[in-house]
């Protein structure tokens, strides 16, 4: 009796555990991707689907398991202990050296060193994943920010005018533009747009990080340096200086005369359901423009993208960043070869192998068949074969009236700046607590206060792990 | 305490057999529930104390109180400490009077007592994540939100409502009332309605008019249900995470909303930082442990003194 | 106009006021406050609702509109067929389903085991256990969330792999120790009449039996309580099955309202919706059983 009843209560806990362990299956080498498309993107998921066919056809060794995943700060971590972290993720620039700190990704160098991919990569992109030696991820595409303008609200509030074939006039007979090319003159501009309506001037990010990492680019554009290394080695951190002082007064200046969205939190992600009324003007990665159309409803024709505005008169610089895929720390050499492999099947690899330009294409033609724009992308190779081949397929495929958005490509390489190198994000959300606090009293907060004290937090950090 | 009157002490003669089964059979019905206890409740609280004095959750180093002291160092700890106060203080302005007022009434109507009843409880029945999502959306900024709609009625312009430092604590605190009153509201009215009719009757008799009998009679009657739920709604409150995460975008603006609840879920979660976090959880434990022990102190100190009337 | 009853205030003899103060002026003035106040916060408390309800209904351009309307100028219907389809919907209220039944079935099981066991058999150191569940009670679990989330992603099988990690179990089986259900059965086994108990064991009735033919079949209410209790929380529960349920397609509910928010696959006026659909479920449940949950609930605030 006694053994019955505990054991009733006993088996059950048991059978429990046990049946949770089920699963398991076949020997072959599992590869959980991801960057594998959302269900609902149903274009995306079949032609994914295709090349996994494909792939597992000819590499029967693997099997490829969908795995999206989009990198969240607040969640790779219980992803990583979970064990449910994907063989291979996207992320951010900013990212794999903490990530590499926190032992969550691997270093792929010899895998690379193999194909000779290593070589081939966007230099700057190869830097932000190098650490001691090591390469850390594959670079998907990189993103500089520009500025974007909606050129019908410009044109609605007398700012910009049309030629006789309704194209907008961005430049005059010296070929000088007539847009905003200054703070200064986006906050001339800011002031007629908003005279009359709801509409306000530009959309400042300052919520999620988002803020801090455009107030970086613009901080630039002011001639401030936030990070640099004195002569005995030691990182200081220059969040203060009088040109960013100067960056966080534009600011100041432009909420205290209503040029700004009412929300003292703005995030990244609001830019394309506010750049149709809302606001005239956003500062914007050149990877995600297409959303202008596809979830802000706004036509791309209706929109220029711009050069970064300048503070100094001098600096024009994009903040320039991207997305590369990093690999789990559990990966081993197999899977990420496997995965290596696979991206010749998905148009991420360096080759011009005719599958890579097959799935490229895929690609452009999924956007084409969706309606969604297709605008010049900043290439994540540097061999010229892949260059040229990429190029000419984006020609091809473009959908955006290049007069509007050629001035930003044209000028990238040359203003393109990576980010800062260290703790980048926690640099961020300082100067986001900096930039908020301006916004909720923009009449009695002191930008210089406020970035003495986000720049002791990043010193202290300095201080505390890297200088030793 | 739980000794029941009939209890079989004086039969002591049973066997050892049969006490010995009981034991047994006690113990094997306790044991599945106590391994769970153990592994979801237990062991990890005493794993967090023990891991606020490392320097990781694997307890690779013991550091003493270093994690307190860089707590304490956290701009953003204090901030939240403070908020906490704030979130007491708004709560008990909007939150704490609200239901004890709404069981008074529901125990005075006589009409449609079912219909007030149900349509105060229904958004107690509304899941935490979905009301703040809701909320969130009834704060938001746009010329189409709804407090904007209303400003707009008298021809004000749109406020930003949760980026508001000073309004975003009473904001969620409208929200966590707008959810729970209605279920405080039904504990008041179940007090409200054990007063002793008697009771009013004398005062009556005594000439008492209505403003008398409330005071001398119904607010006393209910005093301990109201210090009760004091007690409870500021441990609530000190609780208070999802609404600072989701109406205050993690608990801004500037940390304004930040909550200490809140706080340590970042520090783990999403800052990594998992000792310091685990120090948090010990703080914010001890406080909430503190009012515990005032509120027990207090409710004996009441029987003492209100034990000789009643008898 | 409806007709006010008014002979119910003339037979009114409960309360601070009665029948007789309803005679005078000034209680007539109080009810017609009292009355006016309930209305008002009966307004405040359904009207959130109703927007969410008709906002949800709205097309995007007229969510988006300045020009304010309580109800839709055209009632979107369709538009919940298309948002069911595209969030996939069914699927996360099956999961919710299937996390709600094992929750309800462990809040059940395990804590009337253990209210059992230190109410009524009452072994060697009963008292020690009930102190211990007690003090876990005084302290909330969600302050101990990291380290039971490491300790449950810890469990790993020989190939490495969790177990327990994008699973029900632990979602259920944490319901099974609650202490807040474990108090409202102990407090309910000892209002029990002993003499019941021990005329059942003077029959020769082992313990199992007396709990099986005795004990249970007059807990039929209370248990009918902590169903209700748990299921309501753990349709609405976050925390944990948002670390745990990590795969979609094990997603519940509330996890997934949580992801579309930050998500660009719905805009504003289908995120509502979704909230909406939610949210029925619950109105549901509220409307079969609001004596049970309404009566229950004023006992629940009150802790011993």
């Amino acid at each position: 009796m006694k053994n019955k009843t505990f054991g009733a209560f006993v088996l059950p806990l048991g059978a429990m555990l046990l049946s949770a362990c089920g699963g398991g299956g076949g020997d072959k080498i599992k590869l959980r991707i991801g960057f594998w498309p959302e269900p609902t993107e149903t274009r995306e998921v079949a032609m994914y689907n295709l090349w996994k066919e494909a792939f597992e056809a000819e590499n029967p060794e693997y099997t490829i398991i969908a795995d999206p995943y989009t990198y969240d700060t607040t969640t790779i971590m219980s992803k990583f202990n979970g064990g449910t972290l994907p063989t291979v993720f996207q992320t951010w620039f900013t990212e794999p050296l903490k990530l590499k700190n926190l032992n969550i990704i691997r270093p792929i160098t010899s895998q690379l060193h193999a194909l000779g991919w290593d070589d081939m990569m966007d230099d700057g992109m190869k830097t932000t994943m190098t650490f001691d030696g090591e390469i850390y991820g594959v670079p998907r595409d990189g993103y500089g920010l520009g500025l974007l303008l909606n050129m019908k609200t410009f044109y609605d509030n007398g700012l910009l005018e049309k030629d006789k074939d309704g194209k907008y006039i961005l430049y005059d007979e010296q070929d000088k533009p007539l847009y905003p090319t200054s703070f200064e003159e986006i906050y001339e501009a800011s002031l007629a747009i908003s005279e009359y309506d709801d509409t306000k001037g530009i959309l400042i990010c300052s919520a999620n990080k988002n803020g801090g990492w455009q107030f970086n680019n613009i901080a630039w554009n002011f001639g401030a340096n936030f990070q640099t290394q004195d002569e005995k080695g030691k990182w200081v951190a220059h969040l203060d200086s009088p040109e960013s002082v100067k960056a966080l007064s534009w600011i100041q200046k432009m909420k205290q005369d209503g040029l700004l969205l009412n929300s003292p939190s703005v995030t990244y992600d609001e830019w394309y359901s506010s750049i149709g009324s809302k606001v005239a003007m956003a500062i914007v990665g050149s990877d995600v423009l297409h959303l202008a159309q596809t979830s802000g409803g706004v036509n791309m024709d209706d929109l220029a993208f711009l050069p970064m505005p300048t503070g100094d008169g001098v600096h024009h610089t994009s903040l320039y960043g991207g997305t590369p895929f990093v690999f789990n720390k559990n990966a081993t050499d197999a899977q990420v070869e496997g995965i290596l492999k696979f991206f010749d099947y998905i148009g991420r690899s360096p080759t011009t192998s005719e599958r890579n330009v097959a799935a490229i294409v895929d690609g452009y033609e999924v956007s084409k068949a969706k309606n969604q724009p297709v605008i010049p992308k900043i290439m994540p190779w540097k061999n010229e074969d892949y260059l040229s081949m990429a190029k000419n397929l984006e020609t091809q495929y473009l959908s955006v009236d290049m007069d509007y958005y050629a001035d930003f490509y044209d000028h990238i390489d040359q203003n393109k700046r990576s980010e800062e190198p260290y703790y980048t994000q926690e640099m961020y959300e300082f100067l986001d607590l900096a930039i908020q606090s301006v916004l909720t009293a923009p009449d009695t907060a002191s930008p210089s206060a406020l970035l003495t004290t986000a720049n002791a937090k990043l010193q202290s950090l300095f201080d505390q792990n890297l200088n030793h | 305490m739980y000794v029941s009157p009939g209890h079989p002490k004086a039969k002591k003669k049973r066997n050892w057999k049969a006490i010995l089964k009981k034991n047994a059979f006690g113990w094997a019905i306790m044991i599945p529930t106590l391994l769970l206890f153990g592994f979801f409740v237990w062991v990890p609280l005493g794993k967090n104390i023990v891991m606020s004095f490392f320097s990781d959750a694997n307890f690779s180093t013991f550091v003493g109180t270093r994690n307190y002291e860089l707590l304490f160092q956290m701009d953003v700890f204090l901030a939240s400490l403070g908020n906490t106060f704030k979130y007491i203080l708004w709560s008990l302005l909007i939150g704490y009077l609200v239901p004890i007022l709404l069981g008074f009434l529901l125990s005075e109507v006589v009409h449609a007592k079912g219909f007030f009843r149900v349509a105060l409880y229904l958004p107690c029945m509304i899941s935490g994540i979905a009301v703040v999502f809701l909320f969130r959306n009834l704060y938001g900024d746009e010329p189409y939100s709804i407090l904007n709609v209303i400003l707009g009625l008298f021809g004000l312009p749109a406020q930003s409502w949760a980026g508001n430092v000073d309004l975003i604590i009473p904001l969620i605190v409208l929200a966590m009332t707008w959810r729970g009153a209605g279920s405080t509201a039904l504990i008041y009215l179940s007090s409200f309605q054990q007063i002793d009719n008697a009771m009013y009757e004398a005062a009556r008799i005594d000439g008492a008019g209505a403003w008398e009998r409330f005071w001398r009679i119904t607010i006393p009657s209910i005093k301990s249900t109201m210090l009760t739920l004091l007690i409870l709604q500021i441990i609530s409150v000190f609780q208070v995470f999802y609404e600072p995460m989701i109406i205050g975008n993690w608990g801004g603006p500037v940390n304004s909303s930040m909550s200490l609840m809140l706080l340590s879920y970042k520090l783990a979660f999403a800052d990594f930082n998992y000792p310091v976090s685990a120090a948090c959880c010990v703080v914010l434990a001890l406080i909430i442990l503190t009012f515990t022990l005032i509120y027990q102190g207090v409710v004996k100190l009441l029987d003492r003194v209100s034990g000789g009337a009643k008898a | 106009m409806i007709r006010f009853k008014t002979h119910r205030l003339r037979e009114k003899t409960q309360g601070l006021y009665n029948f007789s103060d309803y005679k005078k002026a000034s209680g007539k003035a109080f009810y017609g406050i009292a009355i006016t106040i309930l209305l008002l916060f009966v307004f405040i408390a359904i009207t959130p609702i109703l927007y969410l309800f008709f906002s949800s209904l709205k097309t995007l351009e007229e969510l988006n509109s300045i020009h304010y309307t309580f109800f839709p100028k055209e009632w979107d219907f369709a538009k919940i067929g298309v948002v069911w389809t595209k969030v996939n919907f069914g699927q996360y209220f099956l999961n919710t389903f299937i996390l709600v039944i094992g929750c309800v079935v462990c809040s059940i099981f395990f804590n009337a085991l253990l209210a059992y066991g230190t109410a009524i058999v009452k072994p060697v150191g009963y008292k020690v256990i009930h102190g211990l569940v007690m003090l876990g009670y005084m302290i909330p679990t969600t302050l101990a969330i990291l380290p039971l989330f490491l300790q449950i992603a810890a469990l790993k099988d020989a190939d490495g792999m969790p177990i327990l990690m994008n699973t029900y179990w632990p979602l259920w089986l944490a319901y099974g120790a609650n202490a807040y259900y474990y108090m409202l059965f102990r407090n309910h086994f000892e209002k029990l009449p002993v003499s019941l108990m021990e005329a059942s064991s003077i029959d020769g009735a082992g313990n199992m039996e007396t709990f099986l033919r005795v004990v249970l079949p007059l807990s039929r209410s209370i248990i009918g309580i902590v169903a209700i209790f748990s299921m309501t929380a753990s349709y609405s529960d976050f925390l944990l099955p948002y670390l745990i349920l990590q795969d979609d397609s094990k997603q519940t509910l509330m996890v997934k309202i949580f992801n579309l928010s930050s998500a660009t696959t719905l805009d504003p006026s289908e995120f509502l919706l979704v909230l909406s659909l939610s949210i029925i479920p619950q109105i549901i449940i509220f409307i079969l059983f609001q004596k049970q949950i309404m009566g229950s609930n004023a006992n629940s605030g009150m802790k011993e």
